[in-house]
């Protein structure tokens, strides 16, 4: 029982950083994201690779998977930040999907459809070890982005979200802003990434469908500008369905359409009520007096 | 599909030509349909209706339960068609009770997300077959002289579907006042309500319109193969392709389903049909970097009568003048 809810604990803590990075790039910076899974995917692919494929120590594979995911990123965000509105989201629906159409049809190194097995950071690592691996990693990243985004990085991030022009007029460099955070973003896209293929022992192109893209997004936009509240979210969404399909008895089959049937109404609830989200944003630090 | 004669053989050349095209066709039906459906939706409400693509699929499931039940297919037709209006009329009217930026588009991924797990609670996942002896045959080999060629009857009746929604939302757009109403909502809201147009009921026409087109493909697809969770969403991209890709033009949509269902077999030809997919998502970067407002004017595809009789004389004049 303890190792079931020490994997659990542990899926839900990877899945905050995620939505922490998701929280960045969306209700922080006004980009709307689809494709945060495909960085997952690209996280979880280069460590599982690295580790299984190159012979490379999962020590060592960690900084290189984050660090990759986070410069792919970084100038995926550059070329999709002078896409505005729809269009934007458009794009990076593009992005998820061709990405995962290559991870499935790279086999040489993703193995197609077959999937990846993935190692933990010591080969007798157990589930309790992990979750509390994961657990300090969230707590720590979380501070670091709470205090990151009070200060004047948030101020810039909340002036492009909600004008471009007249953060630029005030000069804010917008393609540099945008650049940072995507590639921070895709920095903890990658480490969720790396962390859920060590949850779960193995990975397929299937675990990281435009499906969970939306789930993912529902999580950021039900959190706001909050970083807390990411973690709160993720913690509702991964823990709720659990104890919600343990009380009904469900079957397996009817497991993911239910999950899909819930987050689906959820998000439009949320957007006819609070479309930015159900936490308050993140308060600034007062600037001091000069 | 492709020969299996020699490549320098010139037989094989008319027969890879010929598959080519068949197959550009065939992928302009299955694809235009839907992305008739969903531009004329986007066109005049501005709704990125993605969830289009699940009411499809959900409609192909009420109508192979039905085909399944014994009734008749314009019976299972009609009911599917019911169902899609009342799914589209409560998507529009969630739509409609929405402000601010990104709202309308994230609420169509949480019905896009509801309404597939619906269907997938009531029919399972699986793929739903209809009774073969029910079925339109699959297709038929045709001669063309230098070979032969399978030519599926869901191409050929979603080919003639697209040409006939198509010829109507002209007629539609170009001869009537409901058309130059639309028209007149798609191209400046304000300026239309302040002039009288009824907003709310154009714009409910065009969600049922769409759908009706969108469901119409569903039927084919049902007669011809049954019902699958997959074909649904994952032809609702390259609809959405086709759709951004004609610009504010609806007859447009069906002239760009055909160049896309060419670039496609040719993307097919070239690089084989497991890279097909990518190719789909990069054409879409590539026009959304390229052309974000689509690739058509408005004057390209439809002309406007009065305008091209007086374009006409004013060259006669210039001419008798010169």
């Amino acid at each position: 029982m303890i190792d079931y809810l020490a994997s659990i604990g542990a899926l839900a803590a990877s899945t905050a950083i995620a939505v922490m990075g998701l929280c960045l790039l969306t209700p922080f910076a006004g980009y709307i994201t689809t494709a945060a899974a495909a960085f997952l995917a690209i996280g979880a692919y280069c460590f599982a690779a690295a580790t299984t494929k190159f012979g490379l120590s999962p020590a060592l594979a960690v900084p290189i998977a984050v660090a990759f995911c986070g410069i792919v990123s970084g100038l995926v965000g550059v070329v999709l930040s002078r896409l505005r509105g729809e269009i934007h989201l458009l794009a990076t629906l593009a992005v998820q999907l061709a990405v995962i159409e290559l991870l499935r049809r790279w086999r040489e190194v993703t193995n197609g459809d077959a999937g990846l097995s993935s190692p933990r950071l010591w080969p007798a690592m157990s589930n309790s070890e992990l979750f509390t691996v994961i657990a300090v990693s969230t707590v720590l990243l979380a501070a670091a982005l709470h205090f990151w985004l009070r200060g004047p990085q948030g101020l810039i991030l909340r002036a492009i979200r909600d004008d471009r022009e007249v953060a630029e007029a005030s000069g804010c460099r917008v393609l540099r802003e945008s650049m940072l955070i995507a590639t921070v973003a895709g920095a903890l896209f990658g480490l969720a990434g790396v962390l859920m293929a060590m949850v779960a022992g193995f990975i397929e192109p299937k675990s990281f469908d435009l499906l969970y893209s939306f789930n993912l997004l529902l999580m950021a936009i039900l959190a706001g500008a909050n970083v807390v509240g990411a973690i709160c979210a993720a913690m509702l969404l991964i823990l709720l369905p659990e104890i919600v399909y343990s009380s009904l008895d469900l079957g397996g089959a009817q497991v993911a359409p239910m999950q899909n049937l819930i987050y689906g109404l959820i998000l439009v609830a949320l957007m006819m009520t609070r479309p930015r989200g159900i936490f308050p944003e993140l308060r600034l630090k007062r600037p001091r007096r000069s | 599909m492709r020969s299996d004669l020699s490549p320098s053989h010139p037989e094989a050349e008319v027969s890879d030509f010929v598959h080519f095209v068949v197959d550009a066709l065939g992928a302009a039906g299955r694809i235009g349909m839907l992305a008739v459906g969903f531009a004329l939706i986007f066109r005049i409400t501005g709704h990125l209706h993605f969830a289009i693509g699940a009411i499809w699929t959900f409609c192909s499931y009420v109508m192979a339960s039905l085909l399944e039940a014994g009734q008749s297919a314009i019976v299972g037709f009609l009911v599917a068609l019911v169902v899609g209006w009342f799914l589209a009329a409560v998507s529009y009217a969630i739509y409609r009770r929405l402000s601010g930026e990104f709202t309308v588009v994230l609420a169509s991924f949480g019905l896009f997300l509801a309404i597939l797990g619906g269907q997938a609670l009531l029919w399972g996942a699986t793929a739903k077959g209809v009774d073969p002896s029910r079925l339109m045959a699959q297709g038929q080999l045709v001669d063309y002289g230098a070979g032969r060629v399978f030519v599926a009857w869901l191409d050929v009746s979603c080919l003639l579907g697209l040409a006939i929604s198509a010829v109507i939302l002209a007629w539609f757009f170009g001869r009537t006042g409901a058309g130059v109403q639309s028209t007149a909502v798609s191209e400046n809201r304000d300026l239309a309500r302040s002039m009288g147009v009824p907003i709310v009921r154009i714009e409910l026409f065009a969600y049922m319109i769409g759908t009706a087109i969108a469901i119409a493909s569903a039927a084919l697809h049902v007669m011809a193969v049954g019902a699958d969770t997959f074909t649904g969403p994952n032809i609702t991209i390259p609809a959405i392709v086709v759709a951004l890709g004609a610009g504010p033009v609806v007859v447009g949509t069906a002239v760009i389903a055909v160049l896309f269902g060419a670039m496609l077999s040719l993307a097919q030809l070239a690089l084989g049909t497991e890279w097909v997919t990518i190719a789909t998502y990069t054409a879409l970067l590539a026009l959304i970097f390229w052309k974000p407002a689509g690739l058509l004017r408005h004057d390209v595809i439809f002309p406007p009568r009065r305008g091209l009789r007086a374009g006409l004389r004013f060259l006669k004049a210039e001419g008798r003048a010169s």
